[in-house]
């Protein structure tokens, strides 16, 4: 039971991770209606999740299991480009909130973004909700087991609740920062975040046979953090931590690491379409 | 990308068989472009062989029991095809943090994990949703 828990906590915590940075933005930089669409994205994906884990004899099985798992790939691959691109956009948003110029940054938020917000909720939630929802679909069909399987199934949910209450009390955490290092810190994170699905992308080509891994594994890091352990569940979360990665993961990190940063430095040098006067503000 | 702009006579498919040693003498033509044609099958062939012989098919069932067998061996260097069929009523994932790998698989549907180049040791794999699954990989 607490194995099940344990699962469910794992499966739940990068998604709850990516939704808690979201709305943590929005809520320090005063975007009420950009958190609404979050949670819209979030539960939209929830329902997707739940549809597609029930439908799972039917058409997920059609796909049959490459693309299937092609299909997960597409969908990481997907995530990392939206949340690159908001990453970079935070970036160059964080400096006109700091110029104090919120009814603008309202206006450029109302253009187009909120639909990315809700974008990237419902990609990060949706991708693990539907392991997750087959984690506990089996579960509840399977009998004779020791434990009955509604103390299972409710095991699960508490294990997934555990997980937003490890990505609230993370972000509460951060509570004490300035709004300045906030962005600045929120947005490192995000990229990491990024970076770690983007292996994991990577690594599921691999397993089907479509990339080579050039060295199987490159280090052992397994002596310091265990994959399975909470720790490890964490790192895995915030920066698709392996213990024994390949060097093709490797060097997808760090080169996609470096590009990123060289992006948002760009981003914060680029001038702000706005009146002159607010770079002056900004800076103080 | 300068050779890009090159005349197409620079080009490897305009190299005769004479250039590689290995005109018979006579100089024809025909001979020339049969040898050629032979070449490539040849070296075709031997790449899908090699390919082929390279990979080794190992299969792997889950069963409400456990993994069926529960030790795999095979030998270490080439290119394994690891084909996991489950043959349980529920999902399953066949997960091995020693081989870096995960992989989702429906009711009674099989699915094939590739590996390569792993050196000689013993790999452990589990099922995630039923960590009491266990197995290991031995590489020789």
């Amino acid at each position: 039971m607490v194995e099940t828990a344990l699962i469910m906590w794992r499966e739940t915590l990068e998604a709850a991770l990516i939704v808690g940075i979201l709305l943590a933005y929005l809520g320090r930089s005063g975007h009420r209606a950009g958190m609404r669409w979050v949670w819209f994205g979030a539960g939209a994906a929830v329902l997707a999740a739940v549809a597609c884990g029930a439908a799972s004899g039917g058409v997920v099985s059609a796909l049959g299991p490459d693309a299937q798992e092609l299909l997960q790939a597409a969908i990481v691959f997907g995530a990392v480009g939206v949340v690159s691109w908001m990453v970079v956009w935070m970036t160059r948003h964080g400096q006109e909130i700091r110029g104090e110029l919120h009814r603008k940054a309202d206006r450029a938020l109302a253009g187009g973004r909120l639909a990315g917000l809700a974008a990237i909720a419902f990609v990060a939630v949706f991708r693990e909700g539907v392991e997750t929802v087959l984690f506990l679909w089996g579960i509840a069909m399977e009998r004779g087991g020791s434990v009955p399987v509604a103390s299972l199934v409710g095991a699960g949910i508490v294990g997934a609740l555990l997980a937003v209450a490890t990505a609230w009390l993370f972000f509460r955490g951060f509570a004490f920062l300035r709004l300045e290092t906030f962005f600045r810190v929120t947005g490192v994170l995000l990229l990491l975040i990024a970076a770690g699905l983007l292996t994991s992308g990577v690594n599921k080509l691999i397993g089907l046979g479509y990339l080579p891994p050039l060295v199987p594994q490159v280090w052992n890091t397994s002596w310091l953090v265990r994959d399975g352990s909470p720790v490890g569940a964490i790192l895995s979360a915030l920066i698709g931590y392996r213990s024994r990665p390949s060097l093709l993961e490797v060097l997808v990190f760090v080169t996609y690491v470096p590009m990123m940063m060289w992006a948002l430095r760009r981003a914060v040098g680029v001038e702000p379409r706005y009146p002159s006067g607010s770079r002056a503000t900004s800076a103080a | 990308m300068r050779w890009l702009g090159r005349d197409s006579a620079d080009f490897p498919d305009k190299i005769a068989a004479s250039d590689l040693a290995l005109d018979t003498g006579t100089g024809c033509r025909l001979c020339e472009i049969e040898m050629r044609f032979q070449l490539s099958v040849g070296l075709v062939l031997m790449l899908a062989t090699a390919a082929l012989a390279d990979e080794v098919t190992v299969a792997l069932a889950v069963r409400d029991g456990g993994f069926e067998p529960t030790q795999i061996k095979t030998p270490s260097g080439g290119k394994i095809r690891l084909e996991v069929s489950n043959e349980t009523a529920s999902a399953i994932e066949f997960e091995s943090f020693e081989l870096n790998r995960e992989r989702v698989i429906q009711p009674g549907q099989k699915a094939a994990v590739y590996l390569s180049g792993l050196s000689a040791g013993k790999y452990e794999f589990f099922d995630d949703f039923h960590p009491e699954r266990k197995g290991v990989l031995v590489v020789e």
